[in-house]
């Protein structure tokens, strides 16, 4: 039989959370034989509610004014390609690697003829990641016999593709980095174990390190996304980097790919700034209207955060 | 304390939804303000420290990355927001003082100043001034915890969390900590009858 002690316990508790019904029954059938325990009951429910009493309401013109000020803080929205690069990114480890691995295979293999061995595959890049990821039904030659078609040219993506880069006429004078000319395509990731890529034979070692370009070194790109073949991911045995940060030139990218799609302009993007708790770069760009707005870039996802900030001064540098 | 439809609140107020923020605020702004009531002692005070720390909110909620309740994270953005703010006023009326500021890492933890409310709010409430007499009474581990259970209204869990210690021990101390109150208040007299009659006397439609 249970002491008073454990049924003390359990006065405690149904204050805070339910009983289980053993617990319950337990409880219940203890009170019905032990009056100091029900006295006890009575008291700790009492003492309960006294503290609620103990409670300040706070004035309701404390919630409005708290409202007012938040109507003046930036309007902060977070646009489509966020959620739609964090499903991508769930697999982004070895995916986005592999991926890039096979961009550089489409790359030198323009360049450097590859002879393309049993079981190459073809794959149909693509450097931007909303459209493709949405629209394109990835051509993915990913049968036995699309051997023979090692490298498929860019055409149908070559708009969707060039149009950032090709367009921008970055701000003079910022801070900006150096722009991105077509990198994601033409630029290799570091893709170290790439002749372990299974499903695709590797390009001749060569191809692969000598394009390799220091500061895009990241596994991950964000606006990259290539047609993999379908079903054969799990055999991409090689090892990748932890989600290492974006650099602000895939920053740079993800948004610019972003823009171009989402608004069919040439964007105008300016780096301003690391934010200040340093999880996102700030861009500026121009509206229709010659207004400026503040996009973020988040570091460790590439998603794209619009900030309208009606407050920012024309010119912010 | 959890709410069915926080998820939802949590969610869209992350995408930027204001309306969403504001009812989320509603679930919230009554611990957050007594908690920062408590600290500060004030009134100005604690509504500006609560204006302070759902502003703070709201713009850091997209980076909160929801591995503690959305409560747990709001309660700790209060408590830090009421410790800067009592470091830039100084150790006023010795509200703070056996808070340890010196620890930057676990400042909630540190603060063992939890009594319950300023004096002036319950001088007119004999029952009040009686329970916070007792809370006095209590070691600051009994105080402290069941401060946070019964005023900050946070759940075993997010105490748990908060203070680094294990469930069972949570709820083991608390039930000590209301075990030792319920002593306090029967040695010093009738406390629990004088509740009951109020209680009853609410409970037989009193506003009436």
């Amino acid at each position: 039989m249970a002491s008073c002690c454990d049924f003390e316990y359990l006065l405690s508790r149904q204050l805070d959370e339910p009983l289980s019904p053993e617990e319950t029954a337990a409880l219940h059938a203890h009170l019905e034989t032990c009056p100091d325990c029900r006295a006890l009951s009575d008291d700790l429910y009492d003492l309960h509610d006294a503290f609620t009493s103990l409670l300040v309401t706070p004035p309701d013109s404390l919630h409005t004014a708290i409202l007012e000020k938040l109507k003046a803080e930036p309007n902060v929205t977070v646009l489509p390609v966020a959620s739609r690069k964090k499903r991508m990114f769930r697999n982004v480890g070895v995916t986005a690697a592999a991926l890039l691995i096979m961009i550089s295979v489409l790359t030198f293999g323009s360049q450097n003829p590859v002879s393309a061995p049993d079981g190459d595959e073809g794959a149909l890049l693509s450097h931007d990641t909303v459209s493709d990821a949405e629209t394109t039904p990835f051509a993915s030659p990913a049968s036995e016999d699309a051997n023979q078609a090692p490298v498929l040219p860019l055409e149908p993506n070559t708009e969707s593709v060039e149009n950032p880069s090709e367009n921008v006429a970055p701000k003079e004078g910022t801070e900006k980095q150096e722009k991105p000319q077509r990198r994601s395509v033409a630029e290799p990731p570091p893709a170290p174990k790439s002749s372990r890529l299974e499903t695709a034979p590797p390009p001749p070692a060569p191809a692969d390190t000598e394009m390799r370009s220091p500061d895009t070194g990241q596994a991950q790109s964000d606006t990259s996304v290539a047609a993999l073949p379908p079903e054969n991911s799990a055999p991409y045995a090689f090892e990748t980097e932890k989600k290492p940060l974006l650099s602000q030139e895939e920053a740079y990218q993800a948004l610019e790919a972003y823009l171009s799609l989402s608004e069919r302009v040439a964007p105008d993007i300016t780096f301003k700034s690391l934010s200040k708790d340093e999880t996102s770069f700030l861009f500026v760009v121009p509206d229709a209207a010659s207004n400026p707005l503040e996009y973020a870039v988040s570091r460790t996802d590439g998603s794209v955060t619009l900030i309208s900030a009606p407050n920012l001064p024309a010119s912010t540098d | 304390m959890p709410h069915l439809e926080e998820p939802v609140l949590l969610r869209a107020a992350k995408q930027g939804n204001q309306d969403a923020f504001a009812d989320l605020m509603r679930l919230y702004e009554k611990p957050i303000y007594n908690r920062c009531l408590r600290m500060s002692r004030r009134h100005e005070d604690a509504e500006e420290l609560t204006q302070t720390t759902f502003l703070k909110a709201w713009r850091s909620l997209p980076g909160f990355q929801e591995d503690s309740t959305f409560f747990t994270w709001l309660y700790r953005l209060a408590t830090n927001t009421c410790i800067d703010f009592l470091r830039q006023e100084g150790r006023r009326n010795g509200a703070l003082a056996s808070v340890s500021l010196d620890d930057e890492e676990h400042p909630t933890v540190q603060i063992s100043d939890l009594r319950p409310l300023p004096e002036d709010l319950v001088l007119q409430d004999d029952l009040k001034q009686t329970l916070l007499r007792a809370m006095d009474e209590l070691s600051a581990e009994h105080r402290d915890i069941l401060t946070q259970r019964e005023l900050d209204g946070l759940s075993y869990q997010e105490i748990a969390d908060l203070l680094g210690l294990e469930l069972g021990t949570v709820k083991s101390r608390i039930a000590r900590a209301r075990l030792a109150l319920r002593q306090i208040l029967l040695r010093d007299g009738n406390f629990f009858e004088r509740l009951s009659s109020k209680q009853a006397r609410e409970g037989q439609g009193g506003d009436v």
